[in-house]
């Protein structure tokens, strides 16, 4: 039994060396292992023009950009501890200020839920939205003030994600509020404990996050591995750039879809409904178009990578297709154009979506937001080699 | 008793060897096989007497190749592709015959009418059926414990009913069928008695005329079903606390305890009626687990796919919408751990509960080992560039 097991693997090692010699005989690519023209160069030069992407998104967008909103988030902190130290209208004013200037500082970052952002659920305890139901966030905050539970910052930290971030102190800071709704009595007093407590979270989490993203400061594989949530498992540049392409995508279909359309009355099907202001982001504070604004300035950051980067421009331009990259950025130039004249006439999405007039001038916006959502969808991610996930929207 | 035909067990022992002629005659002739392996080498890189040659397949997984074109797709323990299969629809989940582990059939995605047999040591398809006319398939099936008989959830869509279609293994002809005892039944397994189903019921009705299309979402009547196989009859029904907790996937463990998996119609948040994962055992009613603050809002509403280890107490469950994957110990019914992966939902996890991985729609697969008592990446496999995989919603666990 011994001896025919032997020979049957004696003849099969023989039969297989044959298969494999055979194999070896195939005639080997001209000129391989020393020219620069194949498609192996050709996919080697990729992955080198992807790496450099890579390396520049963090050092010129994604640590500044942490940097930045840890700082607001530290500076929120400091604001509302101000104030609640001695609440007075122009404290309350700079603490409204900071709150704003923090959510300036999350919104360049926001789309990129990915890496330290999802991990622990960052992203969505910073800025949870668009919302189950249109007042979770301020019935949450109502249920939590009239409770006896803890409001410090590490008492948030265990409470759902409506509570913990800018949403909830937004309704607590602009629900037509005043510093004497923050002083003189129990329940003024519970309330900037709270407003201190979420702050302090949302410092908290800002520095976190700030300190995982600088773990891919090096650029290289590690920067790639922090991007994906991959651990110390090595991951191609290609991933981060599956990954970039479908987070821009989910970020103009957000800004289509939720930020604009909705609040506007338009279905993601483009049918038209009952306009619901209240649906906009941040409609409290009237920070809605802002937003909308500072995401398409983050969306040209990252697509021509500062100017002077290596941006997605350069690495169509790396695979030939300069034509869809200028196409590109012709579409963007006017949906930045747009936002920006909206912007400085004083409209917001809120307001501009209770009549008519504002409401066609915010139709003009979001119709430019589609031209280039369908043109990253259809020509941009595609030239990119980037494989458009489809699981989410078409699961069964 | 309403299989019909049902043959008795030598009948079904002799059409069994009679289709396990190839590796039965192979293996009894050493010269055969060598001869086979040795001559006819085409042919014998496709038989199963030489798989010594070929590495067995450990996972197979539905997907779509960047032309379009639907594939299953072989992978090794590793992760490494080892073969492409094309089907000519989209296909959805999959069912592995207990007595002949390379046999696998699959079936074609809500609302399609195919379902492929696949050899998964010849690494080919060996038989396709359909379904019968005004029915389809939704996407998965069972084998009986003795693999004479396949199961599968199937719409009657002019009637608006759910039911459960017998087909004899030996030539798939329909033998018999008995109602699901709701609308909209989609995963199924068998319970470890061998005799019973659990059977998902998402509780909407739908129609191939209008494929995507929930048809009444205030109608919905969702549930997990248990059914006797024998007589038909409707053992147990248990029904989310939400009747927009559409429930699509499910998996046992070996002590019969039920996992599910929901899809929320209406915008799911956290709290009562926001899980979206939840556990049967035996208690009057579904038990949601205990979760962290975000876990729930993180899965979007959505959770695409639960895989079960056979032991232990470990599972894994997948949000596509949330780009999310959650490790939850079901015995404490708590969610262990919650882990970004772009577009996941292909699951699976091995019997004893410490390795896991997951495909995603960008061509991603990741591995995950339990150490120390985390789950922690082991592992990221991703598609070459420019042959990219989009990894559709199932996988199954083969090796």
């Amino acid at each position: 039994m011994k001896r025919s097991t032997t020979s049957r693997m004696l003849a099969c090692a023989l039969v297989a060396g044959l298969l494999l010699a055979a194999c070896d005989r195939s005639p080997a690519p001209a000129g391989a292992g020393t020219d620069r023209s194949g498609p192996r160069a050709a996919a080697d030069r990729i992955a080198e023009a992807e790496q450099r992407f890579v390396d520049d998104l963090y050092a010129r967008y994604i640590l500044p950009a942490s940097e930045a909103f840890a700082a607001r988030g530290e500076a929120l902190h400091a604001a509302a501890q101000a104030f609640c130290g001695a609440p007075d209208g122009e404290g309350f004013a700079a603490l409204q200020r900071a709150w704003r200037e923090a959510v300036m500082a999350w919104q360049p970052i926001r789309w990129l839920q990915t890496g330290p952002a999802s991990e622990q659920h960052r992203a969505l305890r910073v800025d949870a939205w668009p919302q189950a139901r249109l007042e979770l966030v301020a019935t949450r905050v109502g249920q939590l003030l009239a409770s006896g539970q803890p409001v410090d910052a590490a008492a948030i930290a265990n409470q759902p994600v409506q509570l913990q971030g800018l949403p909830a102190l937004e309704t607590l800071l602009f629900e037509g509020r005043s510093a004497i709704d923050f002083a003189g009595s129990p329940a003024g007093a519970r309330r900037c404990a709270l407003v201190v407590g979420i702050a302090g979270n949302v410092a908290d989490i800002a520095r976190s996050q700030r300190a995982l993203w600088r773990q891919g400061a090096d650029g290289g594989t590690r920067a790639n591995s922090v991007f994906v949530s991959a651990g110390s498992a090595a991951v191609p540049p290609h991933n981060v750039i599956n990954q970039v392409g479908n987070l821009l995508m989910q970020q103009l279909v957000e800004l289509k879809d939720s930020a604009i359309g909705a609040p506007i009355g338009f279905s993601p099907s483009g049918q038209a409904f009952s306009p619901r202001p209240r649906l906009a982001h941040s409609w409290r504070s009237r920070a809605s178009l802002e937003r909308v604004l500072v995401s398409l300035e983050s969306v040209h950051a990252v697509w021509s990578a500062g100017g002077d980067g290596y941006g997605l421009d350069d690495l169509l331009a790396a695979r030939g297709a300069e034509a869809a990259a200028v196409e590109f950025e012709t579409l963007l130039a006017a949906a930045l154009d747009k936002a920006r004249e909206l912007h400085a006439d004083g409209l917001t999405i809120h307001d501009g979506a209770t009549d008519d007039a504002g409401r066609a001038r915010l139709a003009e916006l979001y119709e430019r937001v589609r031209s280039l959502e369908v043109q990253a969808q259809l020509v941009v991610m595609p030239a990119l080699d980037v494989a458009l996930t489809f699981n989410f929207s078409d699961g069964d | 008793m309403r299989i019909r035909n049902d043959r008795d067990a030598a009948t079904r022992r002799a059409v069994a060897s009679r289709l396990r002629f190839p590796r039965q005659a192979l293996g009894s002739s050493g010269r055969r096989w060598l001869l086979a392996c040795g001559l006819g080498l085409p042919l014998a890189a496709g038989l199963p007497g030489c798989a010594p040659s070929r590495q067995r397949a450990a996972y197979v997984v539905a997907a779509r190749e960047a032309d379009g074109a639907h594939v299953l797709v072989l992978h090794d323990a590793a992760y490494a592709e080892l073969a492409r299969i094309r089907v000519d629809a989209r296909a959805h989940g999959f069912a592995q015959d207990p007595g002949r582990p390379d046999r696998v059939v699959v079936f074609a995605r809500r609302p399609g009418t195919r379902a492929w047999v696949v050899d998964l040591a010849e690494r080919r398809l060996v038989a396709a059926f359909s379904s019968a006319g005004g029915r389809h398939f939704y996407g998965h099936g069972a084998f009986t414990a003795d693999g004479s008989h396949l199961l599968t959830t199937e719409n009657d869509y002019e009637a608006g009913r759910g039911v459960i279609v017998a087909r004899s293994t030996d030539d798939w002809r329909i033998v018999g069928e008995f109602p699901a005892h709701g609308v909209g039944p989609h995963e199924l397994r068998l319970m470890p008695d061998g005799r019973s189903l659990a059977v998902a019921i998402g509780g909407i009705r739908t129609h191939p005329a209008r494929p995507r299309e929930n048809l009444d979402i205030d109608a919905m009547r969702p549930a997990l079903n248990y059914v006797e196989i024998a007589s038909g009859r409707l053992l147990g029904r248990y029904e989310p606390p939400d009747h927009r907790q559409g429930i699509r996937h499910l998996d046992v463990a070996a002590d019969g305890t039920v996992l599910v998996a929901i899809q929320h119609e209406g915008q799911a948040g956290d709290g009562p009626g926001g899980g979206l994962l939840a556990r049967h055992r035996g208690e009057d009613a579904l038990a949601f687990p205990e979760a962290a603050p975000g876990d729930w809002v993180a899965l979007q509403g959505y959770v695409g796919s639960v895989r079960v280890a056979a032991a232990g107490r470990h599972a894994i469950a997948s949000s596509p919408r949330g780009n999310a994957l959650v490790f939850w110990d079901w015995k404490a019914n708590r969610l262990e751990e919650s882990l970004p992966m772009l577009d996941a939902c292909a699951v699976a996890i091995d019997a004893r509960g410490t390795l896991a991985v997951a495909t995603g729609g960008a061509g991603e697969v990741r591995g995950f080992v339990r150490e120390d008592g985390r789950w922690r990446l082991a592992r990221v496999a991703a598609a070459d560039v420019g042959k990219a995989l989009a990894f559709d919603n199932h996988m199954e666990a083969v090796g």
